[in-house]
């Protein structure tokens, strides 16, 4: 009777370059991996939930937030150390994901996706059975 | 005065005035999952401190401050020593 253990398949996620025009600001993020699932953090102040765009397509997770500039302000800026406008990233995960279930959060300008793995690439326990 | 403090809740921020001095200090606190593997890791955790300099002396009672989608909004009243005030001109006539 053989024995086979099944590994937990590596989950890379990679960047890449989008080519559209405008200006872009990148959210930092934390990607971490849990047995069930790759969860992503991203850091997106000042965004409205519904504003929120976010789309996975063939291994290409997508993440797009429209923000209305809301410094209009009354008066010169005495400091101005950072801008408002629209967050974008997008990640090429190579990991198995069931789109269906992804779910996502936004709560005190953080958004929180969950991406389950797929049935298949969790790793299985197995029993073992003695005689 | 507004600044970006995504995740960090109102009762973990320290906001104080004096004179025309400004410090904003706070924490945020690791919300990750401490036994899973990173894949990236850009977010920051911890406490942080900022010091501002206000252009003009401001009235800490009448300070007002909100929090909303991890944006920290301040308005501070300019102290009434420091508002503008206007001189009568008196012309003399002889």
């Amino acid at each position: 009777m053989t024995l086979e253990a099944t590994m937990p398949q590596e989950a890379a996620v990679s960047p890449t370059e989008h080519t559209r025009g405008g200006s872009y600001y990148r959210p930092n993020v934390d990607i971490f991996e849990l047995p069930g699932e790759l969860v992503v953090k991203a850091d997106m102040p000042g965004a409205k939930m519904d504003e929120i765009d976010i789309q996975f397509e063939d291994g290409s997770l997508v993440i797009h937030a429209h923000l209305t500039t809301r410094q209009d302000t009354q008066g010169p800026f005495s400091r101005k150390e950072y801008g408002v406008g629209d967050y974008y990233r997008t990640f090429r995960v190579s990991e198995q994901i069931d789109a269906s279930r992804i779910s996502a959060e936004y709560t005190a300008g953080i958004l929180t996706l969950h991406l389950p793995k797929t049935e298949a690439v969790k790793p299985r326990k197995i029993q073992v059975e003695g005689k | 005065m507004e600044t970006e403090v995504p995740g960090v809740k109102a009762e973990e921020l320290d906001v104080t005035v004096v004179g025309n001095e400004l410090t904003v200090k706070g924490t945020r606190s690791d919300d990750g999952t401490e036994k899973s593997v990173y894949h990236r890791r850009e977010r920051g955790t911890g406490s942080f401190t900022r010091v501002v300099a206000l252009p003009s002396e401001v009235n800490p009672d009448a300070v007002k401050a909100s929090l909303t989608d991890g944006v920290l909004l301040l308005t501070l009243p300019k102290a009434e020593t420091a508002k503008p005030r206007k001189i009568k001109v008196n012309t003399e006539t002889k």
